[in-house]
């Protein structure tokens, strides 16, 4: 128990997930099991719909599996959000325009019920790379530095669990590479288990330990791909023969998915 | 900047190349000027000494003249649009709350509110003269004038759903009153404003007609008693000063916006 209280492991057993829409089934997700180590970085990647977000919002307990479980820790998902102790990050930041960073980020703690933490709040202001902003309003920030706030948001309930979906996917190249490099710095300060959903495969390459490769829907899971790469991970990984081989290895087993789908869907609709 | 402001609406209202001008400040004194001189050679035109139609010379004096029965009445219409501006709002943050709280019931009661303010006042006014006397009438009246604008804001403002600050306090571990209060309430502070606007010059308006058709003090009243005198002046003084103390309303309410809710007029807010 004592070794679980700085972070979790996340174990989904069968899960599965449907959704009904307009009256119809829609198999979202088809009986996924992995387990992931506690205190790594881990990224969802596959094709767009193919239900990464659905996953990570049944880690958040913001969806139930159809069938299946969630495990965090050896608790459920449910058990984890009351207690605090996940924090999630959103793809828009999703940041209060009428609170100022300062504000935005104590209101974790304020829905939580948890007292605040004034001296927390400025270290992770330096922690994600803002100090001086904290009375700055999110219409006065840059889309990456809102990231930044909604990243300080997430950690300042000291969850044991980062939740991270596509933060950066409406971002630029270079500004998302900067702060690909910055998440990867503060998850190593933190030392925290942390998931993200990306469709990037060179930024889920650059910044994770396992790559979870998912099929287009009904979501399975193609294979959790091991990046060995060092770490503290530099820029100049990013043009290395290695990290391209890698990348070319995710993207092949995406594009092979995606044919095997697209032979599967013309035959039985075909005459 | 107050005349910006108002230009600034008349632009929206009526788009094409006078509201092109909106900015330029000297154009629209000169507007102003210009149309005061028309006016002045239209009334000379006239003729009948300013019986139909009095110059702008000949209201300035009456402004002058009569302005200590105009300012006493000044008073007692404030308070009338005051009191209520208060009603009305009161009112339609009772109709709107059920509406935001149990959804079920918001397109019958917004069905009811709409044939309610489609019933011209001008046929309600007599009406209530017959059911109460002294202010209340008056106060009635402008409360009828306010209450479907910010009855309608507030079940637009309340009533919007915002899924990702829903997912947000959802991950927190909030629930929907937490939704309720933290979210729902105080971002309809746009849309909240937005009616304020319009509220407050329709309060006074609403107060004037109400006066016109039965009072015994207010600007109405006086209005009525220069007509009947056939002091056309005086009348046309007293339009002047009601169109001042609606533009007031409208400024006030935008500087008290501006100054205390910067957020609600910033572009870049995601909502």
């Amino acid at each position: 128990m004592s070794e679980e209280k700085s972070t979790v492991e996340i174990v989904v057993d069968n899960v599965s997930k449907e959704f009904v829409v307009d009256g119809a089934p829609l198999e979202a997700i088809q009986d996924i099991s992995f387990t992931l180590p506690a205190g790594g970085f881990a990224t969802l990647v596959g094709p767009s719909g193919s239900g990464k977000s659905t996953l990570l919002r049944m880690l958040a307990d913001l969806e139930v599996p159809t069938s299946g479980t969630v495990s965090l820790g050896g608790k459920s998902p449910r058990e984890r959000v009351r207690a605090h102790e996940v924090g999630m990050g959103f793809q828009d930041s999703a940041l209060l325009p009428w609170r100022n960073v300062r504000r935005n980020i104590d209101f974790a703690r304020e829905v939580a019920g948890l007292p605040p933490r004034p001296e927390l709040v400025e270290e992770l202001l330096d922690l994600v790379g803002l100090p001086g902003f904290a009375t700055a309003r999110p219409a006065q920030l840059s889309g990456g530095m809102r990231q930044r706030v909604s990243l300080a948001r997430a950690l300042v309930l000291e969850p044991r669990l980062l939740l991270l979906d596509e933060p950066f996917g409406a971002l630029d190249e270079f500004t998302r590479d900067a702060l690909n490099l910055e998440l990867q710095r503060i998850w190593m300060h933190e030392a925290i288990t942390t998931v993200m959903v990306t469709h990037s495969i060179s930024e889920a390459v650059f910044l994770s330990d396992t790559i979870v490769v998912m099929s287009a829907r009904p979501a399975t899971v193609l294979a959790l791909v091991d990046v060995p790469f060092e770490r503290p991970r530099s820029p100049e990984l990013l043009t290395s023969p290695e990290f391209f081989e890698l990348c070319a290895s995710v993207t092949a087993m995406l594009k092979a998915s995606h044919a095997n789908e697209a032979v599967q869907n013309s035959n039985p609709g075909g005459r | 900047m107050a005349t910006v402001e108002i230009m600034r609406t008349r632009q929206s209202a009526r788009p094409g190349p006078k509201g092109a001008r909106a900015k330029v400040s000297w154009i629209s004194l000169a507007s102003v000027g210009g149309f005061l001189v028309v006016w002045q050679v239209l009334a000379l035109a006239v003729g009948k000494d300013g019986l139909l139609l009095p110059t702008p010379v000949q209201v300035a004096q009456a402004l002058v003249r009569d302005r200590d029965i105009i300012l006493s009445a000044v008073g007692s219409t404030l308070i009338t649009a005051g009191l209520g501006l208060l009603l009305g709002s009161l009112i339609a943050i009772v109709l709107a709350l059920p509406t935001v709280l149990v959804p079920r019931t918001r397109a019958f009661v917004v069905r009811q509110m709409t044939i309610f303010y489609c019933l011209p006042l001008v046929t309600i006014a007599p009406l209530l003269y017959l059911l109460a006397s002294g202010r209340t009438p008056q106060v009635i009246m402008a409360a009828l004038s306010v209450l479907f604008p910010v009855f309608i804001a507030l079940v637009q403002g309340l009533g919007a759903h915002h899924a990702k600050w829903e997912d947000l306090v959802t991950s927190l571990g909030g629930g929907r009153g937490r939704y309720f209060r933290s979210v729902q309430m105080p971002a309809s502070t746009r849309e909240f404003f937005t009616a304020a606007r319009i509220a407050g010059p329709a309060a006074v308006l609403g107060a004037t007609l109400a006066e016109y058709f039965g009072g015994t003090k207010g600007l109405g009243v006086v209005m009525i008693n220069a007509l009947a005198q056939l002091n056309a002046p005086r009348a046309y003084a007293l339009g002047v000063v009601i169109t001042l103390l609606s533009s007031g309303a409208f400024l006030l309410v935008g500087f008290i916006n501006r100054r205390f809710f910067p957020w609600t007029e910033e572009l870049g807010n995601d909502h």
